[in-house]
């Protein structure tokens, strides 16, 4: 099992590097690119400016040579600072990155602990009015896109019913209020963002949790438990759900770089100062270092997702475990 | 003396899409205390469907019906309630499958799943019951196999391991659904001498499921032939065998490759049961049979009697 890890470890490392690679050479030749940013699409860039940066980032030496001082950085966690304020880009994402995790984090467990017993139960009452209603209510979170979920809850929970913030994470006057009134004004913003994620994530999950139940049902060793003469709960519960349980935990595995990419869109429309918003902000004003290093991040968490995912996936598993 | 179990008028019909298609049709049956009861067919004429009935494993999410009765003793199992139903499920009546590598629960181990029915037994998990049940259907290195998952044992092993498992509640009533078909032939050999000796050890009745007509004749006290759902043909084994009176069991003990006489000429049945969809009027199996006449056409036989020999078929 070590072996296995460290050898996936390594062989992480040149993915690593091509994507970031390819994500480099888009992004430096894609239209409005980091030299771009410096002329046309910026007015208020004075040409000293100018200059200073293109000699700070290299952005005079051939691509391949940027590229390869740019890894040179990265292996010191030196993301190099943002084209728009200076800042050094670490410092933005040591400040938005546990934003990012504790509201997806919840929003995750959250979805796991209600998509199981939703899935179970649809799988279970298989074509019942209770298999019904979830099947609507999972084909209606599936084909509304988050966006608009996250302004209609805006609309009535924030301004008909005006009872949750809609937008940040803490209010303007947090730093007065009491440690427990800074507590609950922060889980009053992170309401709605998570109710809305949530519910999206909730409907793929239900179901393919029903469908794995399903599946698993109709084996031949779930006969074999119920003509043991087993109560059906300890054939459901103990006998079925070990089994369709064990697929979840790769899902949970390679939802990791969701983390980035489906906050791009929520935290942006609930203006959640989190990694996606950080993100979207960047590829709109072309600051480059700051894209560069979101989407090393992301490829980053694929990665580990990925490897995570198949080391639960053979300790949930015995018949992988012991090969 | 009344049977062990009595199956009487028994139909079980599939819902395919928007109809009710039969895989059971009008079966009589009893089976008697100790005694075994082969049941022999074609692929998909409901020896299977039959078998799961008397467990009440049959699916119970409205795509099943059946109508008619099963009488286990002088219990109706159709009358009971569910819960009264997983009483009698290992406990009275056991079942052994077909294919032991998908029949234990891949992500548990035997322990575990032997501990499970000698629980329901006992009230708790018994160490030694287990070593002993394993013992009984002869598997040495018992320890290492309790701790084992299903995947690091071999297939006769595991077919061991679920006879272990139907035998912990000595039940009046083992059914085994083609128990050796899915192993390697020097094993079937052996999983059915370990069925025989447990059998008269315990005293059970057994009906065993197979299409293996030397099996039959190892095996059963009696036998029923089944066709498209029905039972054509049901007497002793030695009797039938000897002197099969249904054209179709005739046709099927004539298919049997037999080992002498000349190679080429190993008989095959004409033709394919029909589908259940596509059930012939009269007689399910006039249109492959060779002494069919008018009647057959128009006219579903009954079963008739005598001396305790049962054919449905016109010629008698
Ligand atoms: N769960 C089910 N739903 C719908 N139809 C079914 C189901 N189980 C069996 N059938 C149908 O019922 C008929 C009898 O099936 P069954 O499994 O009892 O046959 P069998 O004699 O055991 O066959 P085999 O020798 O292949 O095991 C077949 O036509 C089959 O397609
Ligand atoms: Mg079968």
């Amino acid at each position: 099992m070590l072996t296995y890890v460290s050898k996936r470890l390594l062989a992480a490392i040149p993915i690593l590097l091509g994507i970031s690679f390819l994500t480099y050479m888009v992004m430096a030749l894609a239209p409005g690119g980091p030299t771009a940013f410096m002329s046309d699409l910026n007015p208020k860039v004075s040409p000293e400016v100018r200059e200073k940066m293109v000699k700070l980032y290299n952005l005079d030496k051939p691509i391949h040579v940027q590229y390869v001082k740019w890894v040179g950085r990265l292996v010191r966690f030196d993301f190099g600072n943002s084209f728009k304020d200076n800042q050094p880009v670490i410092k933005k994402i040591r400040e938005r990155l546990p934003k990012t995790v504790l509201l997806s984090g919840l929003s995750l467990l959250l979805v796991f602990f209600l998509a199981i017993p939703i899935g179970v139960l649809s799988a279970v009452k298989h074509n019942s009015w209770v298999d019904r209603i979830l099947t609507v209510f999972v084909f209606v979170g599936f084909s509304i896109p988050t966006y608009w979920v996250a302004l209609l809850f805006m609309i009535v929970f924030g301004i008909y019913l005006g009872w949750l913030p809609m937008t940040g994470f803490r209010s303007i006057l947090a730093d007065e209020m009491t440690w427990g009134g800074q507590l609950m004004d922060v889980a009053k913003h992170l309401a709605l963002p998570l109710l809305v994620t949530a519910l999206t994530g909730l409907a793929g999950l239900s179901r393919y949790m029903r469908n794995g139940m399903l599946d698993v049902i109709r084996q031949d060793y779930i006969r074999t438990a119920r003509a043991k003469g087993l109560p059906e709960h300890r054939v459901i519960l103990i006998h079925a759900l070990k089994n369709s349980l064990i697929p979840l935990v790769t899902i949970l595995g390679l939802s990791l770089p969701d983390l980035i990419s489906a906050g791009v869109i929520f935290e942006t429309v609930f203006s959640y100062p989190g990694l996606g918003r950080l993100a979207y902000e960047a590829v709109m004003a072309r600051d480059f270092p700051v894209i560069m290093a979101t989407v090393t991040i992301g490829a980053f968490l694929t990665l580990a997702g990925n490897l995570i995912a198949d080391i639960s996936y053979a300790y949930a598993d015995p018949r992988i475990r012991h090969r | 003396m009344a049977p062990l179990l009595s199956i009487k008028d028994l139909t079980v019909d599939y819902r395919h899409e928007d109809r009710w298609l039969p895989a059971v049709k009008n079966v009589f049956l009893d089976v008697s205390e100790g005694e075994t009861v082969a049941i022999v067919g074609e692929s998909g004429c409901g020896k299977s469907t039959l078998a799961l009935t008397p467990l009440g494993l049959l699916p119970q999410d409205g795509t099943c019906r059946t109508t008619g009765q099963v009488f286990l003793n002088d219990k109706n199992l159709f009358n009971l309630k569910e819960e009264e139903r997983r009483l009698l499920r290992g406990r009275r009546i056991a079942m052994v499958f077909q294919d032991p590598f998908s029949s234990l629960n891949p992500v548990l181990t035997i322990n575990y799943q032997l501990q499970e029915a000698i629980i329901l037994k006992e009230g708790k998990p018994n160490h030694q019951t287990a070593m002993d049940l394993l013992k009984q259907v002869h598997l040495s290195d018992a320890e290492r196999i309790l701790e084992s998952y299903p995947h690091q044992i071999s297939g006769g092993q595991r077919q061991r391991v679920l006879i272990a498992m139907a035998l912990v509640h000595h039940p009046a009533l083992l059914i085994a659904d083609e128990p050796t078909t899915a192993l390697d032939v020097t094993i079937q050999d052996e999983i059915l001498q370990l069925l025989k000796e447990l059998k008269t050890k315990l005293g059970m009745a057994m009906i065993f499921i197979t299409h293996n007509m030397g099996i039959v004749k190892n095996i059963s006290d009696r036998m029923a032939v089944m066709y498209a759902g029905h039972i054509v043909e049901l007497g002793k084994t030695a009797d039938v065998l000897a002197a099969p009176k249904h054209p179709y069991t005739q046709a099927l003990l004539r298919s049997l490759p037999k080992l002498t006489g000349s190679l080429g000429t190993i008989p095959v049945m004409e033709g394919q049961p029909p589908e259940p969809s596509a059930m012939p009027a009269g007689c399910p199996f006039h249109p492959r049979c060779d002494r069919t006449f008018e009647r057959c056409e128009k006219e579903d036989p009954f079963e008739r009697d005598s001396d305790g020999r049962r054919v449905q078929c016109h010629l008698f």
